[in-house]
């Protein structure tokens, strides 16, 4: 017999990414039985995130800081904005520490049958940094998928007007360490269609 | 029960984590519905316009299913830099989503489906895209009569679509009511070189009988994506101006 207090842990433990009711029920019997090491610490954490993460105001980052620190970083080159979809990308491409640019977290691509248009993107707010800031270069890092393609195309069309010198975008094609054979036929094509010479 | 036929990826809807309810229309079985598992290998190539071998199981016919998909040669990835073809693409996909009933098969809308995403790749999408709405009227069962003039049965000189029968006017006929009908695009009787503004006429005949009959039942409108493709011939307009 479960208790109500711990069934509704194991509730919502289950609900988190990657976790079923049977791995839930494991973590909370973990916690249970480590309260000192990991429940408290993973209690003070939580409270800790709650109280002090916020959503950065310029550029849509998940920091403690707002401005968050990657917008708060002076040595970063202001004339360039990466536009990505999701703060996940935005770790990704700064995990790499290969671009010393800005970032604009869009929050999500539009999708025409669930309803997401472009006043639910934070598409003003770049469009704003655009007007204010002194950006020569926008890199449009989306996914290449039809819905991330057409949110990069509403973006291109919004920010020539606003006269942005370069707009660029990710490239598309064989990935670092793939294997040709077993690419599916999409990245084939467009890695055909984008080579270069040598 | 269990089928197999070949299909097109009309819409993508998240189902938890790793799983998509995807909507397929299909050559024999028309527009189905059902899961799937999505995974490292297969997440490149699940999106819309995507035509693929598809497998449908489940125990009732009523229930919604599991797909299981094997990719066949697609062309999707050469449309992800033309803003207009992708936004056809889109287009073409919503439209039949939200349109097509399911479970009743379209063949001859099918193949049409098929030949639009090749003709996508041509310099005549366009205008492929349209016919593809005309011929999505008429399986929906709106479609024009465009054989003869509704008033005096010529067969020549048709110029204008009536709004209310959908059935075609010949020039003289039309004179006095110019402004109440729609104007009816030659490419829309015959094989003809086509222009801009034939394309915005031919889009603006079709969406308006979409939008009166076809939609007028349903609780969402037009697709955004096929005002984009209206705003992106618009454009076209304008630089060719």
């Amino acid at each position: 017999m479960v208790s109500q207090e711990l069934q509704n842990l194991i509730q919502i433990l289950s609900k988190l990414p990657s976790l079923g009711p049977r791995s839930g029920r494991r973590m909370a019997l973990h916690l249970l039985k480590n309260q000192e090491t990991t429940l408290r610490q993973l209690i003070h954490a939580l409270g800790e995130v709650e109280a002090k993460v916020k959503t950065c105001s310029q550029c849509g980052n998940l920091d403690t800081l707002d401005p968050c620190q990657i917008c708060q970083d002076p040595k970063r080159d202001p004339s360039i904005i990466c536009v990505v979809e999701d703060v996940a990308d935005l770790w990704a491409i700064d995990k790499t520490a290969s671009f010393r640019g800005y970032y604009h977290v869009l929050g999500g691509t539009l999708s025409a049958l669930d309803g997401v248009g472009p006043e639910d993107l934070r598409i003003a707010g770049l469009l704003n940094r655009c007007r204010t800031g002194d950006v020569q270069e926008i890199i449009l890092a989306l996914n290449a998928t039809v819905d991330g393609q057409t949110t990069a195309h509403y973006l291109h069309e919004q920010l020539q007007a606003l006269e942005i010198s370069t707009i660029t975008s990710l490239a598309r094609g064989v990935p670092v360490g793939g294997e040709l054979d077993y690419l599916d036929d999409g990245t084939l094509t467009t890695a055909l269609a984008s080579r270069r010479v040598v | 029960m269990e089928w197999s036929d070949t299909g097109i990826i009309l819409h993508v809807r998240p189902l938890g984590e790793a799983t998509v309810v995807l909507s397929l229309f299909t050559a024999e079985h028309g527009r189905c519905s059902g899961c799937f598992r999505l995974s490292k290998q297969n997440r490149s190539w699940v999106q819309l316009g995507q035509t693929v071998q598809a497998t449908w199981r489940a125990r009732l016919e009523t229930q919604l299913g599991q797909w299981r998909l094997e990719p066949n040669t697609s062309h999707v990835s050469l449309l992800l830099d033309h803003p207009g073809k992708l936004a056809a693409l889109s287009s073409a996909c919503s439209l039949c989503h939200l349109l097509l009933a399911e479970g009743h098969d379209y063949p001859q809308l099918f193949t049409q489906f098929q030949a639009l995403t090749l003709n996508l790749l041509t310099d005549d999408w366009a205008k492929a895209y349209v016919l593809f709405e005309k011929s999505l009227l008429t399986e929906l069962g709106y479609g024009l009569d465009l054989t003869q003039c509704a008033v005096t049965g010529v067969q020549e000189g048709l110029v204008a679509v009536s709004p209310k029968t959908g059935r075609a006017v010949c020039a003289d006929v039309s004179k006095p009511y110019e402004r109440k009908l729609l104007p009816l695009p030659l490419f829309f009787l015959k094989n003809s070189e086509i222009s801009l503004k034939d394309l915005n006429e031919g889009l603006h005949l079709t969406g308006y009988f979409l939008e009166r009959y076809a939609f007028s039942h349903l609780r969402v409108g037009m697709p955004p994506a096929r005002g984009r493709l209206l705003s992106y011939l618009d454009g076209q307009k304008e630089t060719a101006a």
